[in-house]
């Protein structure tokens, strides 16, 4: 009974101990321990955040080369100083030629978490028949892992992953929001009423967002623009505009 | 020996589950405080633009002399408050005000220093300008035009263009002042010239927008003629062309008026809102259009029942037509293309329909077929119009108009209006009472024609006359915002 009676107290100076010892531990924010790691960040508003496709055909004609900037964002803290990324191609997923693009070095500036691929795009002959795509890919560099593999975006959160597709053209590039917001507006897609409504309105991206948003209103003029420009066109050749597939362009009333 | 601990161990934890119900009486003391109640001579201030607000607050306490008080006082629209502002911070106020006429809220805060207790008390402000409401007129001479305003208290206010606008002035024959409010009751006020419209400061009237601003792109030609403003449907005609936007659409959007519907048609300026879009006249093709604001799109008239006449193929000139009651009862008023026979349509408009109603042929209404001035009664089938130095009163199922009023031989009748109150439906003269501009002996007059329950003109006379007045082109009642 007494070793009974000794386990009995023993246990129950323990269980004190261990109450009063975790009522009084202050509780800290853990913070990030693992290595430093670089990610695509995909912004759920950006259209352009699971891929991108660049096309010469909707800039300048004077225009042979442009830069692709692609967002990325760090896990962990920011540093002191200057650090580089490594971004590489995947070969085998790429089409587009050595002449056709350069990779600019990618740098996280001392104090940010974020930056931007600087992917540089030359308007070659062979782009105006095929588009050539590259699969970009975050390697291993002396300051970074590559970071998340794939998360998807939220309404409220962004995702990442370390893989960004890009597509290069010199051929007119169906819009991202087209079927889902211009569409209303234009009607179906065809790359010769693109070229009309670019020609018309003056513009190549119609987001609701950004630096130059268009509104509802706006939209509406653009399509009765577009609808007054065809008609007369269509009466000033005595034949109605068709599309690269033989169908007649329309906008809706 | 274990029940001893165990034992030893319950009164421990007995211990101390009882004494966490010990109520904790402190070491302090309770001491009443101040109590303060700010009061003011009453609730409700007018001010009438540009002037100065005084308010005296009285402070009654509980102690005497007890408070510290520091004071706020601030101002902040009844609606929404999207602006709030610190007028003054002494206990009693003074304060230029600056805010755009509307209703207010003045709130003041005491805040006791010592205690730091806060009392307040809340007035409600009206503030109010001098052109807030009654009826503008546009006078011209030596061929320029400014506007002038006949107060609810018959104070006449000269040159209001003018003096808000460096001397400058409206250009020869302007015309026209649609006075807008909008779904959000907004107003709007907006000036006609031959070839020019501007929007003014509906509480000051100076200069805020040029005609090119109104749209996503300018017309070729200038003629602005009418701009109507219904719920969310706005449309402006120029030249005989629609340019309509809707404001159903989301908050800060850059919004203007779009593209005409294409085609040809010359659309006549007048307004029959249906609740969706508009209804309107093509005075080339001689029929109606329901107008659809957001796309720009003309469409034909939807018609139930048996028609009485043919909405879509009605092949008359149109003199005029209007809303004639607040159930959808509208008034057409036409003559036939040989200018030898006049009719009156009466249909009932709906959303997206309309219904047929009555037809009446062969109107014997002298002068009807050449008038130019014509208001529609709201309460009777009654049209009244102008013809020569006459107002005529048009009783539409008796198809017979009688003069009611005939000014002075020699007199020009210049504009002729209906009181509508936008802003109170209210206002005993709301639909009841006409105005009239002459001209008469090189000066233009404004008369106040109150109406009888018969449609006539009460004692068959006027009320008041205002004299004094340069060529008058146009008069409109202009509501309180």
């Amino acid at each position: 009974m007494n070793t009974m009676a000794k386990k009995i107290k023993y246990l129950y100076i323990l269980l004190l101990f261990g109450v009063a010892i975790t009522a009084c531990k202050k509780s800290n924010p853990t913070s990030y321990t693992q290595a430093d790691r670089i990610y695509f960040y995909k912004d759920n508003y950006n259209p352009d955040k699971d891929s991108i496709v660049y096309s010469f055909a909707i800039k300048s004609n004077a225009l042979v080369q442009d830069t692709v900037k692609i967002p990325l964002r760090i896990m962990g803290v920011a540093a002191g100083f200057d650090r580089t990324v490594t971004i590489q191609v995947v070969a085998d997923s790429s089409t587009a030629l050595p002449q056709q693009y350069d990779l600019l070095p990618t740098i996280v500036k001392a104090g940010d978490y974020t930056t931007n691929v600087q992917l540089l795009v030359n308007r070659a002959p062979a782009l105006k028949t095929a588009d050539v795509r590259l699969l970009l890919e975050i390697g291993t560099s002396d300051d970074f892992l590559p970071g998340v593999y794939n998360s998807a975006t939220s309404t409220t959160s962004g995702g990442g992953s370390v893989r960004f597709p890009v597509r290069i053209n010199d051929i007119l590039t169906k819009p991202s929001n087209w079927d889902g917001f211009c569409a209303t507006y234009f009607g179906a897609y065809s790359q010769v009423k693109y070229k009309l409504v670019i020609d018309v309105t003056g513009r190549t991206e119609f987001l609701t967002t950004g630096d130059d948003p268009v509104s509802i209103p706006q939209m509406n003029f653009f399509k009765k623009k577009c609808r007054n420009y065809l008609t007369d066109l269509n009466t000033a050749n005595g034949i109605n505009l068709k599309d690269e597939n033989g169908n007649e362009i329309t906008f809706p009333n | 020996m274990t029940k001893q601990y165990l034992y030893g161990l319950l009164f421990f934890v007995t211990v101390i589950v009882l004494g966490s119900c010990y109520k904790d009486k402190g070491n302090y003391d309770y001491t009443d405080t101040d109590e303060v109640v700010l009061k003011t001579i009453r609730d409700t201030f007018n001010v009438v633009l540009p002037d100065s607000l005084k308010i005296n607050l009285t402070i009654e306490e509980s102690m005497a002399n007890a408070a510290d008080l520091s004071f706020q006082w601030v101002l902040y629209p009844t609606a929404t408050p999207l602006t709030r502002r610190t007028l003054d911070t002494t206990q009693n106020l003074k304060a230029f005000i600056t805010e755009l006429p509307g209703s207010y809220y003045l709130t003041v805060y005491a805040k006791d220093r010592k205690t730091g207790l806060e009392y307040q008390k809340r007035v409600y402000v009206s503030v109010i300008s001098p052109y807030s409401e009654g009826w503008l007129v546009v006078e011209e001479k030596n061929g320029a035009c400014d506007i002038s305003m006949i107060s609810p208290i018959d104070t006449i206010f000269r040159n209001i263009y003018s003096t808000q606008n460096n001397g400058e002035l409206l250009p020869a024959g302007t015309n026209r002042i649609p006075e807008i409010r909008t779904y959000s009751t907004d107003q709007r006020v907006f000036i006609i010239s031959p070839a020019d419209m501007i929007q003014v400061n509906y509480s000051n009237f100076a200069k805020i927008m040029d005609f090119p601003e109104f749209f996503w792109e300018t017309p070729a030609v200038v003629k602005p003629q009418e701009y109507f403003a219904n719920s969310y449907d706005e449309m402006m005609l120029n030249n005989g062309k629609i340019h309509s936007r809707s404001l159903n659409v989301p908050p800060n959007s850059v919004n203007k008026l779009n593209l005409p519907p294409e085609g040809k048609y010359y659309i006549a300026p007048y307004e029959i809102y249906t609740g969706s879009g508009y209804e309107v006249y093509d005075t080339i093709g001689q029929k109606f259009y329901m107008l659809n604001t957001a796309s720009g799109n003309l469409t034909p008239i939807t018609i139930t029942g048996t028609p009485i006449f043919n909405m879509n193929n009605i092949g008359k000139k149109l003199l005029y037509t209007e809303v004639n009651t607040s159930g959808g009862q509208c008034n057409a008023f036409f003559k036939n293309n040989n200018d030898d026979s006049l009719f009156a349509f009466v249909y009932n408009y709906s959303s997206s329909q309309t219904t047929t109603k009555e037809r009446y042929d062969g109107l014997n209404a002298p002068g009807l077929k050449d008038a130019r001035l014509f208001v529609g009664s709201r309460l009777l089938q009654l049209l009244y119009y102008a013809s020569g130095n006459s107002i005529y009163k048009l009783d539409i199922p008796a198809k017979t108009a009688a003069p009611i009023y005939t000014f002075p031989a020699g007199t020009e009748i210049r504009a002729m209006k209906m009181y509508r109150n936008l802003k109170n439906s209210k206002d005993p003269n709301h639909n009841n009472l006409i105005a009239v501009a002459t001209h008469e002996n090189g000066q233009g007059k404004v008369y106040y024609f109150p109406l009888a329950t018969t449609g006539n003109f009460t004692n068959n006379t006027y009320s008041k006359v205002f004299t004094g007045f340069n060529k008058i082109n146009e008069i409109t009642f202009k509501s309180q915002k």
